[in-house]
């Protein structure tokens, strides 16, 4: 019986406890664990919470939790063992026994599409002849049976066949509600073999609900015969479902999935683990705002499915989950909510909620089988199909990705170079205005030398981050870089990381901010943890200037080949860094996920506008405020103390006697080893806000007060570039450059790499790049020293 | 000090705030969520 069929002064031992993975740990946590004894306090009839006395403690459940509660009393006890084993022990042992008993008993909801075999598995597992027929629908209402195996006792429940489980059909309703009423234990999913991809939809709808589930995968011999290849193993880990291979009318393959049914059980089931289906980037945001709230809420939430099902089905309009949570509290706000989101999405993705929500799912199914299943005769039907064949073709994948990414680019940088040009000059314009309207003084030089200047060196970046964002938005929407993720996915494991880490990282190219965030994505987290310690060396579109300068000044003649050396080189200490994380901390197998390959749609202007500026927005609120703070620092750090304050040289040059170049002079003697001076040693640490600003430290460092101005915060004046030429050789130059790119990428990174894992790896991260940065610059230092 | 030293060092003071008031909730924040979604602080949301 249910916990919340007791009355008040009764007492009953807890068997166990039903529902989904986080109310039920929450419920265990509480002490509803089996064999506990618990005593209600007070139940009175159609009030909320029913209060309980358990291990010393009175506690409040809701009556919908304590539905979810399993018990047994003692009087339940003694009729079970008296009818099922005629044994009556002692009565302290009675419970015991019967709680044993009623753990060897398993209820299963068999699930399937119709004519998928179900009514001839369900015979076959309990001796009956059920009417079988080769037409849909033969199933019309719930037929129960039970089988006794191996000291267990399982009860079948044959279910209607269904597509989907959703609210639109009397059969569909009716699945739904004898999952949510009879909380089986165990879902068995029949999947006809022959036709996986249709079969496989109903899956992703029991997957969303998260129970415990397993698949018999009917009528193998069928796929066999037609020569088809598929590794149901790799399927089943991937989501996080067993598949066991069976011919349900010959009896093949039962032992095996009665044994696996046990198994996931009694919890023994590796392959067993819960997955989300993602349903892209436009449904994920809008899901998101709806789930957040839930789960803020989740006590006022039925506990049979998990507030992510209940946020879907009501963005989807799912009436029957409407009509359930219509008693909630917050029913009003939440439905709000959720027609908010379905408008959001519907208007975004140009078609209805419906469609969007299925073309997902069928995205995640063809993932999943392109990296399992092999067709005998590959039948190209569709438009998509045609492209997939090219796009993610053995030879053509990769020479078509690679010009992809190599256009994207060079759009990024030549396109960008236009409206960079009108910020600076707008920049330019507002610095001269203020420095003309103001009078001499600090707050005149703080708002023009820190403010103006710093955040507009910053500010100048945001046309080729658009641009960028603006190539990446548009082939992610088109469903292109899922393709991507997918042919690079052979490579990304050799690694140690997942497909899915290779669209951050390219995003990395960009800026790392949004890529740390972007890592989201991952759903193992090893790979996700890796992959954001990756990024921080994808070199940064901020490192660019900083490379055109140095670059321009040691290398002219080979600019391009040394621009491309330097973002290859980051590349591979991001590989090594993978390969040595996976090789020492993390050595545990990840397990494998489904790259969805979503069916392909041309991205209408809105979506991809709105998407590049969420990004954009992203970029700009994280840096902002960090970038106005470390500007105005690193500008108080270089303006103070002031000469007319110093007694010893009044006249010596401002910046050197400042705060900053009392730092730069103490960090000397730690970049003295790669033959840098304290000027550079400043510039590097200036960058520690955003890199962009080595380069401006840089001019104001070597500048003289005669030369001609820098065309912008980014170039250097002539003067200052013939001085660095003179105080710099080939080969600290290099080790420059080298430790430019590798050392720690800005603190609006480090502090995303916190607030995505926590503060002890983003400061690991920030002391790894910083170490493997110096050790690398220093090697660099001295080879080129001997090669020169 | 001229009023535009006042005001430098007003603002020098709100930034110093700032700065250690972000330094404190980065350092003791212990509000986690769980392993399998990205840790979040309510601090920070």
């Amino acid at each position: 019986m249910r916990l919340s069929e007791l009355k008040t002064g009764e007492t009953a031992t807890v068997v166990r406890v039903l529902g989904y993975g986080g109310f039920r740990r929450r419920i265990m946590e509480m002490g509803f664990v089996r064999g506990q004894d618990v005593t209600v306090i007070l139940d009175a009839p159609l009030k909320d919470p029913i209060e309980y006395h358990i291990m010393g403690y009175d506690i409040s459940l809701r009556r919908k939790e304590a539905e979810m509660i399993e018990v047994i009393t003692r009087e339940e006890a003694k009729r079970i063992m008296e009818l099922d084993t005629g044994i009556i022990s002692g009565d302290e042992e009675i419970i015991t026994s019967a709680i044993d008993h009623t753990r060897r008993h398993i209820t299963i909801g068999l699930v399937g599409n119709p004519n998928s075999g179900k009514t001839s598995l369900f015979n076959t597992l309990c001796g009956r002849s059920e009417h079988v027929g080769n037409y849909s629908g033969v199933t019309v209402d719930a037929k129960r049976g039970t089988l006794h195996y191996k000291d267990y006792t399982i009860e079948v429940t044959d279910l209607p066949g269904t597509y989907a489980i959703s609210a639109y059909s009397p059969e569909e309703q009716f699945v739904r509600r004898h999952l949510i009423e009879h909380t089986p234990d165990i879902i068995l999913n029949t999947v006809v073999a022959s036709n996986l991809e249709r079969n496989l939809y109903l899956t992703t709808e029991l997957i969303d609900i998260s129970p415990k589930m397993v698949i018999a995968l009917n009528m193998y011999d069928e796929l066999e015969r037609s020569g088809a290849q598929f590794d149901h193993d790799a399927l089943g880990k991937m989501i996080g479902v067993p598949i066991v291979p069976i011919v349900a009318n010959a009896g093949r393959g039962i032992d095996t999935l009665l044994d696996t049914l046990i198994a996931v059980y009694e919890e023994r089931d590796s392959r067993v683990r819960h997955i989300h289906i993602s349903y892209g980037s436009v449904i994920e945001e809008n899901l998101d705002k709806l789930h957040n709230d839930m789960r803020q809420h989740r006590y006022e939430l039925p506990a049979h499915f998990p507030p992510r099902y209940y946020a879907l089905k009501l963005i989807e309009g799912d009436a029957d989950i409407e009509k359930i949570l219509h008693t909630t509290p917050r029913y009003d706000k939440w439905h709000a909510m959720a027609l908010d989101a379905r408008n959001e999405i519907e208007q975004a993705l140009g078609e209805d909620i419906e469609t969007a929500l299925a073309n997902h799912k069928y995205g995640f199914i063809s993932g999943a089988l392109k990296e399992t299943y092999t067709s005998a005769e590959r039948k190209r039907d569709t438009i998509g199909d045609k492209i997939d064949a090219v796009v993610t073709h053995r030879f053509w994948g990769f020479p078509i990705f690679f010009a992809l990414m190599w256009f994207m680019f060079y759009c990024t940088f030549s396109l960008g170079a236009y409206p960079q040009e009108w910020i600076e000059m707008g920049v330019d314009w507002l610095y001269n205005t203020v420095q003309g309207a103001m009078s001499e003084g600090a707050l005149r030089d703080m708002l023009t030398d820190g403010v103006i200047s710093g955040v507009g060196s910053v500010l100048v970046f945001l046309p080729n981050i658009m641009i960028l964002y603006l190539f990446i938005s548009f082939l992610e929407d088109s469903g292109y870089l899922a393709r991507a993720a997918f042919i690079m996915d052979k490579v990304m494991h050799r690694m140690g990381v997942h497909g899915k880490s290779f669209i951050p990282m390219v995003m990395g190219f960009g800026c790392n901010v949004p890529a740390v965030m972007a890592c989201r994505t991952i759903e193992c987290h090893t790979s996700r943890l890796i992959t954001i310690l990756m990024i921080p060396f994808m070199s940064c579109s901020a490192r660019l200037p900083i490379y055109m300068m140095i670059v321009g000044i040691f290398f002219p003649d080979n600019a391009g080949t040394v621009l491309f050396a330097l973002y290859m080189f980051g590349m591979l200490m991001a590989v090594i860094t993978a390969r040595l994380m996976r090789r020492f901390m993390f050595r545990e197998q990840e397990a494998p996920f489904v790259m969805e390959l979503s069916p392909y749609r041309v991205p209408t202007m809105r979506t991809t506008v709105k998407h590049m500026w969420s990004k954009c927005a992203q970029y700009i609120k994280k840096m902002g405020g960090l970038i106005l703070i470390a500007s105005i620092v690193v500008w108080m750090l270089s303006y103070y103390p002031r000469p007319e304050h110093r007694n010893d040289e009044p006249d010596a040059p401002t910046y050197e006697l400042s705060y900053m170049g009392y730092i730069g002079k103490f960090c000397e003697p730690v970049f003295a080893p790669m033959g840098l001076g304290w000027e550079p040693s400043v510039a590097i640490l200036s960058g520690l806000p955003a890199k962009e600003i080595v380069v401006s430290t840089m001019n104001v460092l070597y500048a003289q007060p005669d030369d001609i101005p820098a065309e912008s915060d980014d170039e250097l004046s002539p003067g200052a570039s013939e001085r660095i030429a003179n105080s710099m050789t080939t080969a600290s130059a290099v080790a420059f450059l080298i430790f430019s790119l590798l050392y720690l990428p800005c603190i609006a990174t480090i502090i995303a790499i916190g607030s995505e894992l926590n503060w002890r790896w983003a400061l690991g991260s920030a002391l790894y790049n910083t170490a493997v940065a110096w050790l690398l610059a220093w090697i660099a230092y001295h080879v080129t020293n001997l090669i020169i | 000090m001229d009023w535009q030293d006042w005001i430098v060092a007003l603002v020098a003071v709100v930034v110093g705030v700032v700065l250690v008031r972000k330094a404190w909730r980065l350092f003791t924040c212990r509000d986690t969520q769980c392993s399998s979604c990205s840790k979040e602080c309510k601090h920070r949301r």
